[in-house]
């Protein structure tokens, strides 16, 4: 099966390139190469009372640098450099900056053009939608297990055409876990990652891999448009494991304007939606455990009125197979405002449900996006 | 007419700024033709990059050196724009700018742009001959403390919104008198919200051409390219400014603060009564649209990536040697432009006027032919168009006139061609693009 997908990735490449080639005939008129560079800027604190042990607090910083190189229409090389807490650290044993974790998240080539889109090198998978898409504080805290991050391989995002029924993709990949020198980190360094750490997709060579289809902005009812996507990966066995892991996920969404359909109105900021996701994940052999099985259900609304964004998740995770009864919750909410300034004040509470534990949460964050360059030419003047 | 395009430092207000201009005024020369002229613009681009000439709304040939957005002139090059003007053509506010895919955007901010007048609108609506006209070139320039463009544009930046290279000017005017305001959004991205304190405005013409039904209106909207007419008639002695409103594209799109545009100064009436018009022009076009049979229908989708940064029509970005739709000449056809996205599109065709026939499923009274439409968000705009015109013959541009998403994708090819001119002289080699086949049918029109 991998050796089939390598060879349809090499060969929707090849159909790809042989296509460029045959209308490589466009006049270069000097606006390459371009430079992309933004950075976001997140600074939360976090208050969580358990029920049965003391209550805590807790300030992150979180960063995202995203440098995007545009070589011309079709190659690029895009970074995202990351700064977050360090998992799983003892609070209070660190001081400013040790206890975050600075690494390099993606560090892709990609080559496209108008049918296939193709990726090399270290990025996040396109399996399941969650992990970015829910909204609100505490949204991705138990959907964040299933992004399957930090992986180095390639894949190949074919577009099926555009019926009049929306846009229709799918993508295909091979990869493993970077085990290379960037999986360390600096500040925290938590160390270089080795096959015999184990875990599904830490391979010693492309070993997983995973089919996608995406289907979006389907016209769904007037004014209405939704998204759905169908995911599967399999993540090849690691040192410790007995068994390949299998995801699925299935998710929908939707957006739902509900005033400021007139020009007039959309202008003025009297704009509102309303936005629908649901997505549902299940792990067969989870964490390469014969038998052992996890599920993953989300449900989230985020209504947009003008500047402010309300949010409302909830998630569901539990284990299944032999012995296993964990069942763990998540309801949250969250407010939020968009200044001009591309600053985003948010305030959220959470309930969560965990190994039988209950807590509550609250906090508060201040998101700045910082675009420096947008597609800026490196050489030459402006204009 | 020579246009030398280079960069100058021009004064704007208070400040100075580093434009781009033809033959160093940021405002743009004020070109002025009739039916029959025939129009000689030799463009001689000293910048640093390539640049071109558009004639925004002109009924004429895209091919060679008519309004051919096409072909680039390079740094150092010379280029000839010779565009025999139609005796029938229609009269009214035009515009030239720049149409560099993928540096448009900068280039047309910066300055490359001006308006064009092809006389005789006040000939359609005669008794608007006596009035004042007064051209307007509406621009926006974000500048950094040297003066520069910014390199990425926001709602916080300083933002020098001009009219005709100005900041803030005086208009004056006589109570009771009234003026023909012709008014041009040359602007890459903005879209205008304008009130004027005391005062309303009549609208007279769309897109260079007459509106059915005139409308009085306290707020203003039109978007990038859009042109419109309107009559200020003069209030009480005094000063009143004339505001460009804040405005949002929508949930991923832009902002654009508030700003004062103008001071309005009225003065008291002078010696004999100044020339005025009480009631609305009439004007009444000999055919329109929304009984044509239709030769074919077809789906146009303005969609984005918002991480990747690229914006598309039918999910495809630009490419200048494919030809997305190929239309024969002598084609009637009504074409449904859907906006998937959480911002407004504004939708703009080279060579041709059009004429909207619903919005989000609301059918329209024939108001008049446009060359641009905005597009609400998630919403659809349905407009018929006549490629009868054999001078349209060749291949031109359809896209989003918001500049930024035109650089970066939104933006097709179409062809029109003679079915009857000989095969060798056709390229019968490049199909539609996907999504976009013409569905032949013979529908009466409604």
């Amino acid at each position: 099966m991998r050796a089939i997908l390598l060879w349809a990735i090499a060969a929707l490449a090849a159909a790809g390139v042989a296509g460029h080639a045959a209308g490589s005939m466009a006049m270069d008129i000097g606006g390459w190469p371009k430079l992309g560079f933004e950075t976001e800027v997140n600074l939360e604190y976090d208050f969580l009372k358990p029920d049965h042990a003391p209550a805590g607090g807790a300030l992150n910083v979180q960063a995202e640098n995203e440098t995007l190189l545009e070589f011309d229409d079709n190659w690029s090389i895009s970074n995202l450099l990351t700064l977050e807490p360090g998992q799983n650290l003892e609070p209070g044993r660190y001081g400013f900056l040790e206890d975050h974790e600075l690494f390099v998240e993606e560090l892709f080539g990609r080559w496209n053009n108008q049918l296939v889109n193709v990726r090399f090198g270290k990025f996040a998978q396109n399996f399941a939608r969650a992990w970015y898409l829910t909204p609100g504080l505490y949204g991705q805290d138990f959907v964040g297990d299933y992004a399957i991050a930090e992986t180095l391989g390639l894949d190949a995002q074919f577009d099926l055409g555009f019926p009049s029924f929306g846009l229709h993709q799918i993508t295909i990949s091979s990869f493993m876990q970077d085990s290379t020198f960037f999986s360390e980190s600096l500040f925290h360094d938590r160390g270089r990652l080795t096959y015999a750490d184990g875990g599904p997709g830490n391979t010693l060579g492309l070993h997983s891999f995973g089919i996608t289809y995406d289907a979006t902005n389907l016209p769904i009812a007037t004014d209405v448009e939704a998204n759905y996507q169908l995911s599967f990966v399999s993540l090849g066995r690691g040192s410790d494991g007995q068994a390949d892991e299998h995801r699925f996920a299935a998710s929908f969404d939707a957006n739902i304007p509900l005033r400021g359909g007139t020009i007039a109105q959309t202008l003025e900021g009297r704009f509102e939606e309303l936005r629908l996701f649901a997505e549902g994940v299940h792990y067969d052999d989870a964490d390469g455990f014969r038998g052992h099985g996890r599920n993953y259900l989300t449900g989230a609304t985020e209504f947009v009125h003008g500047p402010w964004v309300f949010d409302l998740t909830a998630t569901e995770r539990w284990l299944t197979g032999p012995g296993l009864h964990d069942y763990d919750s998540l309801q949250s909410i969250a407010i939020g405002y968009a200044l001009p300034s591309d600053t985003t004040v948010a305030i959220g509470a959470g309930r969560e449900r965990v190994a039988g534990e209950n807590g509550f949460l609250v906090g508060i964050s201040i998101s700045q996006t910082l675009t420096i360059c947008d597609r800026c030419l490196i050489r030459g003047r402006h204009y | 007419m020579t246009l030398e395009a280079r960069t100058a430092r021009v004064k704007v207000g208070p400040f100075e700024i580093t434009a781009a201009t033809y033959n160093g005024s940021y405002g743009g020369p004020i070109l002025r033709v009739k039916p029959g002229d025939i129009l000689h613009v030799r463009l001689v681009n000293h910048l640093a990059q390539a640049t071109n000439i558009h004639f925004h709304g002109f009924h004429v040939s895209p091919q060679g050196h008519g309004d051919n957005s096409m072909h680039p002139v390079m740094p150092g090059e010379t280029w000839d724009y010779v565009i025999p003007i139609p005796e029938n053509h229609p009269p009214g506010l035009y515009w030239y700018h720049t149409h560099a895919h993928q540096m448009a955007e900068r280039q047309l901010m910066a300055g490359l742009s001006g308006s064009l007048v092809v006389e005789g609108f006040q000939d359609q609506l005669p008794s608007l001959k006596p009035l004042k006209e007064r051209v307007m070139a509406l621009k926006d320039f974000q500048a950094d403390e040297n003066g520069d463009l910014y390199r990425v544009l926001k709602a916080y930046h300083r933002d020098l919104r001009t009219i005709n290279g100005q900041l803030m000017p005086r208009i004056d005017i006589e109570e009771r008198e009234t003026q023909l305001w012709r008014l041009s959004n040359q602007t890459a991205n903005t879209f205008f919200r304008l009130t004027l304190e005391g005062h309303t405005f009549r609208i007279v013409g769309r897109d260079s051409e007459p509106v059915v039904h005139p409308e009085t209106v306290k707020e203003l909207i039109f978007g990038p390219s859009q042109r419109v007419d309107v009559l200020v008639d003069g209030g009480k002695p005094g000063a009143y400014k004339l505001v460009s409103e804040r405005t949002l594209t929508g949930p991923i799109g832009d902002e654009f603060p508030a700003q004062n545009m103008a001071l309005l100064v009225v003065a008291p009436p002078g010696g004999s009564p100044p020339p005025s018009v009480a009631s609305e022009p009439d004007y009444a076009y000999k055919s329109n649209l929304s009984g044509a049979t239709i030769d074919a229908q077809r789906l146009i989708v303005f969609s984005s990536d918002d991480a990747a940064g690229l914006f598309f029509i039918n999910h495809r970005i630009f490419d200048h040697e494919r030809v997305d739709i190929r239309v024969p000449l002598g084609n009637t056809e009504e074409w449904t432009i859907r906006n998937s996205a959480d911002e407004l599109h504004i939708f703009h065709i080279h060579q041709v006027h059009f004429q909207v026939m619903s919005v989000n499923g609301q059918p329209q009274p024939f108001d008049g032919m446009v060359d641009t439409v905005t597009v609400p968000i998630h919403g659809e705009v349905k407009i018929r168009i006549a490629f009868t015109d054999p001078l349209i013959v060749g291949r031109f541009m359809f896209h989003c006139h918001i500049l930024e998403h035109e650089d970066k994708g939104m933006m097709g090819q179409i062809e029109v061609y003679d079915p009857k001119a000989p095969a060798s002289s056709q390229d019968g080699g490049m199909g539609d693009m996907g999504g976009m086949p013409a569905m032949s049918q013979d529908q009466g029109g409604n």
